[in-house]
């Protein structure tokens, strides 16, 4: 018995230790109007992932190909979604002013979900995304199996450092240049800024409606509408998981190295967490930095797929 | 599932008669219990690993757990010096040397972390990854065994003040079982067991031998992990309602690890106290299973 599992585990560490970083061919979903882009491989246990940042950051984009070295491995093992999120990657903007929020990002990723039509799943989000898998499975534990946060400052109680680390881009921003230095400053180490990440990274920059909604938010709907509701939002997400907590085991996921998330809040969120839900645990990586999950892409996904495994 | 079902091992290791189990085939993981030797209430021993034993065996590993130098049923050190951590750490070393595997994958619990921690500092060629386990011994800052166990209200070696150090440890109850305690029980009841009891605390050994070597080890080895580093795979596991290894001596454990060591990993559990091991026993099996896996793959 213990030699085939043996065997069946080495096939696996090859598969990850060597991942594809082939995501395959987008998928299309109408969610509510709004065409939305995902990747899905794999055929097993439910897993999403969600990226972080937020639509029209002047300093940045972010999509689902973050994952690149994520959704390939685990796809061998489970069936694996990555989705842009409302307004970015190549995901269309929101249809009113109105939503250029975080309440419609969680809203839309809901909708999604349900279409997909596959719940509960396993949630994992990054960064902003992990606040969004938290605020699904609290306002829908319906959808939520389990919850997997990563590196994820915006749920963190505590100062941001995006500012202080950030702060002084190189100009013009969102040019390849300047996004190599915001992700290599996000980063351990700059070699897993690699150019084909960049690539997409461009490519959504230069997007027609990456330039319309960072219009929008630069000048006004960010300040006027995307930050303080997301705020009065952050704040009453830590209430919820202080009073109720999370109705479904919630893995922490940590890059110590990370500069932007400093664990030092993340102490604080996990404290806050281990309060009212009793299946909740963290995983600290060394030699990550924000992206965890590539920077230490075998460990995470090794551990991920365990995961998913013991709580399926 | 009790240990014993797998029948006791004897070894001679330089004249100490030496408790161990042993079962299942691959890569030798042993596992080392805590607590201090001539503890008058609170004997620790091998048996304590009956939850993770088994899931180590099955995961495909030659699984050993070893009752310490002057613990449960292995005999008492042969000269006064070696009341101390540093015999327990020789003569752990002699044990594995005596086993003859190439290296073993080491899982220390509280004073076996320091044991585990050790060895993998002196002894490089005989580990291949270590799991360190709430130890406050080895890890910076102060433990608070002082204030959890200040008042045992129960005389001293009787089941119920066993019994009350283990639910003290605990956040869970239902772990200390009968069947441990009177195990424990049937430890502190052999003669060799209350010489140790003696020598450490009548005759003063704690406080002559066992505290001022440990005092000067523990500094040197938190100057050594500062300078130098481990030379293997580090994995901590720490219970987050752990009343005596605080969280605080947990992280700061990492940080001092991960400066030199790439591959050092920790995993916090929930709703567990000191016996992480004990009370949430499928996340520790799973998550060491899944460390060792790694360890063979280069993660």
């Amino acid at each position: 018995m213990g030699s085939d599992k043996s065997s069946a585990w080495k096939e696996r560490a090859a598969s990850l230790r060597a991942p594809s970083r082939d995501m395959g061919q987008p998928h299309w979903m109408d969610v509510d109007g709004i065409r939305t882009r995902y990747f899905e491989a794999g055929t097993g246990e439910p897993v999403v992932l969600f990226h972080g940042g937020n639509a029209g950051s002047w300093l940045d984009v972010t999509d689902c190909l973050c994952w690149d070295m994520t959704l390939p491995p685990l796809s061998t093992q489970v069936n694996c979604v990555a989705v842009d999120r409302l307004g970015q990657g190549f995901t269309d903007n929101p249809k009113t002013d109105g939503d250029y929020t975080m309440h419609a990002s969680v809203q839309h990723a809901a909708s999604f979900l349900r279409k997909l039509g596959k719940g509960p799943y396993h949630l994992v989000g990054h960064s902003r995304g992990g606040y969004l898998v938290c605020r699904l499975a609290l306002e829908y534990p319906e959808l939520a199996k389990t919850c997997v946060i990563i590196s994820s400052g915006t749920l963190s109680p505590g100062p941001l450092r995006n500012p202080i680390w950030l702060g002084k881009p190189p100009r013009p921003v969102k040019t390849r240049e300047s996004m190599r230095w915001v992700l290599q400053r996000y980063s351990y180490s700059p070699r897993i800024v690699t150019e084909a990440w960049l690539d997409e990274c461009v490519a959504v920059a230069e997007s027609e409606r990456e330039q319309i909604v960072t219009r929008k938010m630069v000048e006004g709907l960010d300040k006027s509408l995307y930050a303080p509701e997301l705020r009065r939002q952050r704040l009453e997400t830590q209430r919820w998981i202080l009073e109720r907590g999370l109705p479904c085991p919630t893995l922490v996921v940590w890059g110590v190295n990370d500069r932007t998330a400093d664990f030092e809040n993340g102490k604080i969120l996990v404290e806050m967490l281990m309060r009212k839900q009793p299946k909740t645990e963290v995983r600290l990586f060394n030699q990550a930095g924000h992206f965890v999950y590539r920077e230490q892409a075998e460990g995470f996904n090794g551990m991920l797929l365990d995961y998913v495994r013991s709580n399926s | 599932m009790p240990l014993q079902q797998y029948g006791e091992k004897w070894m001679d290791v330089g004249g100490i008669r030496t408790r161990y189990f042993e079962a299942g085939s691959g890569e030798p993981v042993l596992m080392m219990h805590g607590g201090t030797i001539g503890d008058a209430s609170g004997a620790a021993n091998a048996e304590e690993w009956e939850h993770n034993f088994p899931a180590i065996v099955e995961a495909g590993y030659r699984a050993i757990a070893v009752d310490k130098l002057g613990q449960g049923y292995t005999g008492n050190p042969l000269r006064d010096e070696d009341y101390s951590m540093r015999g327990q750490v020789a003569h752990m070393a002699q044990f594995m040397k005596a086993l003859g595997h190439s290296a073993f994958h080491l899982i220390g619990h509280s004073r076996g972390g320091y044991v585990a921690c050790r060895l993998t500092l002196e002894y490089p060629e005989l580990v291949s990854s270590c799991v360190i386990v709430d130890s406050n011994t080895c890890a910076p800052g102060m433990g608070r065994n002082e204030i959890v166990f200040a008042c045992n209200p129960h005389p001293q070696g009787s089941r119920e003040a066993s019994k009350w150090i283990f639910q003290g440890y605990s956040y869970r109850h239902d772990h200390v079982t009968d069947e441990w305690l009177s195990a424990v029980e049937k430890i502190l009841a052999q003669e060799k067991y209350q010489v140790a009891v003696r020598k450490m605390n009548k005759e003063g050994l704690a406080d002559t031998v066992f505290s001022p070597s440990l005092c000067h080890d523990r500094d040197e080895l938190f100057a050594r992990l500062e300078d130098q580093g481990l030379l293997r795979p580090i994995l901590l596991i720490w219970a987050f309602n752990d009343p005596t290894a605080t969280m605080d001596q947990g992280y700061r454990l990492y940080d001092l690890i991960a400066r030199h060591q790439a591959r050092c990993q920790m995993h916090v559990v929930n709703e567990a106290g000191h016996f992480s091991y004990r009370e949430q026993p499928a996340a520790f099996n799973r998550v060491v299973k899944e460390f060792l896996q790694g360890v063979a793959h280069g993660i």
